[in-house]
């Protein structure tokens, strides 16, 4: 190791320390098949970091699944690099490789003449571990994945609905606790309701195993509601735009991309966006265990910001009741109905609260409980404006140009 | 005698069928299919029993004479049965070692055209009549149990390789990517995925090959190989009805017998 760096060397080891950070790194990759004239994937640079939930979507045929299958060399590429924690993944041999990195396909392709058990084993087995290792193992898993295990370890796939397979399939993926997930439409062959329930429970999971995922789908809703980057892959292999959900639905790239992502933007965009991503309004408050004349005087000062109500909160903050003025010249109380928790609550689910709430109101609380602000549907509106893109008025939003 | 074959064609055209539909209902299925094999394991043995019983009730009831007596007296037939034995398990064992790797060669990624190729000249083994087969391959090598092996190792090469040719490609491709995906080397899917999910299709294909060397080996009389066929041989020769007889239906049952045993080794290797 040369100890004096020239400016150049110093250079590399800048961007050698921000590689470190992305966990898989395509640079230039390209995967062309001699009979096809168009390479199926066309000079591809990606670098996706720990952590990362991204999904690579685009009509069929646009390389998605190529671009995924390159990353665990199930597919070489033509020419290009493709690097995982820094390591050219041609380093490894390629079944090395794959032990390190789960992969679920839509077929699930569990082996049929192995019990649940013995497939969740599978690669655990492949780099061998202790029987009791094992079998500690592959119980957490099914239980994990939300399959009792004394009740499935012994059956055999075949006895299997086919959310259930999918998620015996994600449990062998995650088996030897790879970093790295590789998902090929893994929700694409159950029915919808199915699919629905299999992407929130996996969104939850994701949440406690924090996995790097690419994440493969050719449907748009399902890549907005699940990932943190999207990926849309253009024609001509090139990729259309990357961004967050929230990016990619309120600024559509070109019209490639608004016209993939069909009429249902809108809808799409407020499940994507979430109450901490919006300005909230403010809301008079008062402190719990103040007198009558206290009371009194906030609601007047209220009514004077034409609010006829105040919201009582006790020391930590947290919403108690609503007040305002009766007939008998006190105040009355009456509960908060409609609370929504700050990070997790989309749009989409505070609209639905919204209209069911008698008060065209709600209260938004943070994880501990504590008042953030209010939200109504004007507010809604006027946050979803700017998102929807300036100028865009109901008629344009996701209409072809 | 090639009506053995034939026949036997159909049973398994049969299991195969039932095979498939399998996949679906569980409960039902596995019941029904538990009966049907039942059937078939208990049946089959009594059926043969009885044959033997009436076949030993036709020659007691039959005046035979010193020469007939003589092709009957059970040293003889039991050399004879040993000899179809050694003569149908030693062709088949190594038609069943030869054809699985000749097949497990000829599914891997580059090789379609040896596969078009090899399965062409199997073909040619099979479609030759087994008579000339023996005959020809005596004038080249001379005569004896050897060259009966090597006939009908010819003979019979084809079932088993085509089955192991088709049961093996016809796995379920997500199955074989996953197997990738999540690192198996290519022997250890080969071994531990391919071979087991294949080992139903491959089975049938070395029951038919047994049936052909069972019946074939009947044949082997011709160039010297020994065998039961020397009893039809021997009766033809001396024209006597009661040791044609007492020949056909022992080559017969002898054919019934290794097909059954043949099926029940199956049952037991392919997976649950």
């Amino acid at each position: 190791m040369a100890l004096d760096l020239s400016p150049q060397e110093a250079s590399n080891m800048g961007t050698e320390l921000q590689r470190r950070r992305s966990v898989i790194e395509l640079r230039d990759v390209s995967k062309h098949y001699k009979d096809a004239g168009a390479p199926i994937v066309d000079r591809l640079t990606l670098s996706i970091s720990e952590g990362e939930f991204v999904a690579l979507t685009g009509p069929s045929g646009c390389g998605k699944t190529t671009t995924l299958k390159m990353i665990n060399r199930l597919i070489e590429p033509s020419s290009g690099q493709i690097l995982i924690n820094g390591q050219d993944v041609g380093d490894l041999p390629s079944h090395r490789l794959r032990q390190g990195i789960g992969y679920v396909i839509q077929n699930v392709g569990l082996f049929p003449h192995m019990t649940i058990a013995d497939n969740v084993a599978a690669v655990p087995r492949l780099l061998g571990w202790k029987k009791d290792r094992t079998t500690a193992r592959i119980d957490e898993l099914l239980s994990m994945v939300g399959l009792e295990p004394s009740k499935y370890r012994d059956r055999f796939p075949r006895e299997l609905s086919g959310g259930q397979a999918q998620r015996v399939g994600v449990a062998r993926a995650l088996a030897a606790d790879p970093p790295i997930l590789l998902m090929d439409e893994p929700f694409a062959a159950v029915d919808p309701i199915t699919r629905t329930s299999l992407q929130d429970e996996f969104l939850r999971l994701q949440q406690s195993i924090r996995k790097t995922i690419v994440f493969v789908t050719h449907d748009m809703a399902e890549a907005m509601r699940l990932a943190d980057r999207v990926v849309i892959f253009g024609p001509q292999s090139k990729i259309a735009q990357v961004g967050a959900p929230t990016e990619v639905l309120s600024a559509p790239a070109d019209a490639f991309v608004a016209s993939m992502l069909g009429s249902g933007r809108l809808v799409q965009l407020l499940s994507c966006v979430r109450l901490r991503d919006v300005s909230l309004d403010m809301w008079p408050t008062i402190a719990e265990g103040l007198g009558r004349d206290e009371r009194l005087a906030a609601l007047s000062s209220a009514q004077r910001q034409g609010k006829d109500r105040v919201l009582v909160l006790d020391d930590a903050k947290r919403p108690l009741y609503w007040i305002h003025s009766d007939t008998t010249g006190d105040s009355s109380k009456f509960e908060v109905d409609c609370k929504l928790e700050l990070e997790a609550t989309s749009l989409r689910d505070a609209i639905t609260q919204i209209v069911y709430c008698p008060h065209d109101c709600a209260v938004v609380v943070d994880g501990n409980e504590a008042f953030q602000g209010i939200i109504n549907l004007k507010g809604i509106r006027r946050s979803l404006i700017p998102l929807a893109g300036a100028g865009t008025t109901a008629a344009t939003i996701g209409v072809e140009k | 005698m090639t009506v053995f074959p034939s026949s036997i064609d159909v049973f398994q055209a049969t299991d195969a069928a039932s095979e498939s539909s399998d996949f679906e209902p569980i409960k039902a299925g596995s019941r029904r299919r538990r009966t049907r094999r039942i059937g078939h394991f208990v049946f089959r043995p009594l059926m043969l029993i009885l044959i033997l019983g009436l076949l030993i009730l036709y020659l007691h009831t039959t005046p035979l004479d010193s020469i007939d007596h003589r092709s009957l007296y059970w040293s003889t037939i039991r050399s004879e049965l040993f000899q179809q034995l050694d003569l149908t398990l030693i062709s088949s064992a190594v038609v069943t070692a030869l054809a699985v790797l000749l097949g497990i060669l000829l599914t891997r990624r580059k090789a379609p055209v040896a596969n078009s190729i090899v399965t062409a000249l199997a073909t040619l083994g099979q479609a030759a009549p087994p008579v000339g087969l023996m005959i020809l391959a005596a004038l080249v090598l001379g005569v004896g149990a050897r060259t009966a092996i090597y006939a009908l190792i010819i003979y019979s090469i084809l079932p088993v390789l085509r089955n192991t040719v088709t049961g093996l490609n016809g796995l379920d491709k997500a199955i074989l990517e996953a197997a990738r995906g999540i690192g198996m080397r290519p022997i250890q899917i080969l071994v531990g995925v391919e071979l087991p999910l294949a080992v139903p299709v491959i089975m049938a294909g070395v029951r038919t090959a047994i049936i052909l060397n069972v019946g074939t080996a009947a044949l082997a009389t011709f160039i010297n190989g020994g065998g039961l066929g020397t009893m039809i041989t021997t009766g033809i020769a001396v024209d006597r009805t009661p040791i044609i007889v007492a020949g056909s239906v022992l080559v017969a049952v002898f054919a019934l017998a290794m097909d059954w045993a043949v099926m029940i080794v199956g049952e037991l290797l392919s997976p649950s």
